[in-house]
């Protein structure tokens, strides 16, 4: 029964994700074209090659991409995850007006990233709007810095509102009475956002910030919209698998992939183990009856 | 003694979302402002001339409509599996108990870690072959947007559904079956209503994911331009000479107008909803 009830979401899985996936293992392991073999004979088609892609995908490239990554992942969610809480607990208090006021801090996590990485080129562009309001004269798509600020601007701006949307969830639950108490007992404001609400809201500040983190590794449209593919100052690893396999390049492409695929797994196990998030519900109870 | 803090709050909230919005304000305002005013170098904040010339321009695309139904086609036929997928592979990991279920949970973690964009070339093969078994979903359909959006929405989707079917306690079913209920009219009739916010925040997230999509769309419809969906429709007026800012804007907005009017109707249910599945 429970088998009949899974299927149609493990065919589709297998056929979307998991085939491509470890298609992309194999292929990592292949690299096509011609070339001449031991004894000088010409060899077509698909060559084993080992890890020979993965050796020499390793180069500076690679790195710049790998450093990007990085870098957008943890100053994004780090940034969003403070501005995430502030809006929610800011919303949560809003009495008068609170469906619109909801509604339009909300809004920008319902825009099209397409369409959010096209805005905010248009506010970034040299004679734009932005250098207007600051005063500057910055070429923010090409600058280095410049270019990696409008990025994380740009997400901020997306995705700030996810991560308040799951955290105000999770204010709501915590009931009046407990905040109550707490002024009672002479707590006072700041106290209890700290020693009250933050650790009550902490599971779901952890799955927005687990399912963040996992969004932003693989980070493609925005700074692929926002800046261009092939600009060295934003380019993550997604968007170098992507542009290698588009100049059919597919085994260091399948390389890229794989290394980024386990560079995600690699991030949301230490997360789940370090911050102990419990996420699968029952591990929490097994320990606790033991 | 609250008073003032709230009015702080109210402040605070509004300065927020006048910031929050600008952005918008500035596409919104692009798209009205004449072809003169959106070149010129000292931009305004304002326009004495809004105009619809940008939004003619926009439609008078070619299939620019057939783009726009396109794209709503496809996001609600991903919602309406999304639900259906998804509320039975819930049930299945809470009401069941089988050998492998921890393990089906992390690889459900595992594939939404999949780096999507990167496989798009071995999922560009998948399709081809895909399409010889069932032209439906493959190349140059939208079956095959379909059918991706599906499955990168469907691990967070049931994720979420997994705590509200967990929250209906199993007496209910206990007792839905003594009065003689069948396991299909009890999860019909009684755990459908019992999990709806859950379902409503399930579709948004669905719907939101299936409409963002371009990628798929540039790679997987190569021939077929009646089938394409509506950020090619924008990308048209991108020149290498001089980009049409103002379309671009108007088309931004025209795209933004679904999810908006979407959003704004689920949007209250969509916190409560989203507030069950962090409970569980």
């Amino acid at each position: 029964m429970a088998a009949l009830l899974l299927s149609p979401t493990l065919l589709v899985l297998g056929l979307v994700v998991g085939y491509p996936l470890l298609a992309a293992f194999r292929e990592s392991l292949y690299r096509g074209g011609d070339a001449l073999d031991a004894d000088g004979f010409m060899v077509s088609g698909d060559r084993f090659v080992g890890l020979d892609n993965y050796t020499e995908a390793l180069g500076s490239r690679f790195w710049t991409a790998f450093g990007n990554t990085s870098f957008f992942t943890f100053t994004t969610v780090a940034i969003e995850v403070v501005v995430g809480t502030a809006m929610a607990l800011v919303m949560h208090k809003v009495i008068r007006g609170r469906g619109l006021v909801r509604a339009s801090i909300l809004v920008p996590w319902a825009i099209p990233t397409a369409v959010s990485g096209l805005l905010w080129r248009w506010i970034f562009q040299s004679d734009g709007v932005a250098n207007e309001v600051l005063a500057t004269d910055l070429l923010w798509t090409s600058d280095r810095w410049a270019a990696k600020i409008a990025v994380i601007i740009a997400d901020t701006w997306k995705t700030a509102p996810f991560v308040g949307l799951l955290v105000l969830a999770g204010l709501q639950l915590i009931p009046n009475e407990v905040n109550e108490a707490a002024r009672l007992d002479g707590a006072g404001a700041w106290q209890r956002l700290w020693r009250v609400t933050l650790p009550l809201v902490k599971p779901a500040l952890l799955v927005a910030v687990l399912f963040r983190l996992l969004d932003a590794l693989r980070m493609f449209d925005l700074p692929f919209v926002l800046v261009g593919p092939q600009k060295g100052s934003v380019e993550t690893l997604s968007m170098l698998a992507w542009s290698e396999a588009n100049q059919v390049r597919y085994g260091p492409a399948a390389a890229y992939s794989v290394i980024l695929f386990l560079y995600v797994v690699v991030i949301a196990f230490v997360f789940v183990k370090m911050l102990g998030a419990d996420l699968l519900g029952d591990k929490r109870k097994k320990g606790a009856s033991a | 003694m609250k008073r003032p803090h709230r009015t702080v709050a109210e402040i605070v909230t509004v300065l927020i979302a006048a910031v929050v919005a600008f952005p918008l304000y500035w596409m919104v305002l692009t798209a009205l402002k004449p072809e003169g005013e959106v070149l010129s170098t000292s931009p305004r904040p304002w326009t004495l001339a809004p105009t619809l010339d940008s939004f003619r321009r926009v439609l008078d695309v070619q299939n620019f409509g057939r783009y726009f139904l396109n794209s709503v086609v496809v996001a609600l036929i991903v919602v309406f599996f999304a639900l259906l997928c998804a509320f039975l592979a819930a049930i299945a990991l809470t009401r069941f108990r089988f050998r492998g279920r921890t393990v089906l949970l992390v690889m459900l973690l595992v594939a939404q870690m999949a780096p999507v964009e990167a496989l798009t070339i071995p999922l560009f093969f998948v399709m081809r072959s895909v399409g010889d078994v069932a032209p439906v979903f493959g190349l140059n359909h939208l079956g095959s947007l379909v059918l991706v959006h599906l499955a990168f929405g469907l691990p967070f989707a049931i994720w979420m559904l997994r705590g509200f079917v967990a929250a209906v306690p199993v007496e209910l079913e206990e007792a839905a079956t003594l009065d003689g209920a069948s396991r299909f009219r009890f999860t019909w009739q009684v755990l459908f209503p019992l999990v709806a916010p859950g379902l409503v925040a399930t579709s948004v997230l669905s719907f939101i994911h299936a409409w963002n999509d371009f990628l798929f769309a540039k790679t997987f419809i190569i021939s077929a331009s009646e089938q394409q969906t509506l950020p090619l429709g924008i990308l048209a007026f991108f020149k290498p000479d001089q980009n049409d800012w103002g379309a671009i804007m108007a088309g931004s907005t025209l795209m933004t107008i679904p999810v908006l009017i979407f959003f704004v109707f689920v949007q209250r249910r969509l916190v409560s909803g989203l507030a069950g599945a962090v409970k569980g």
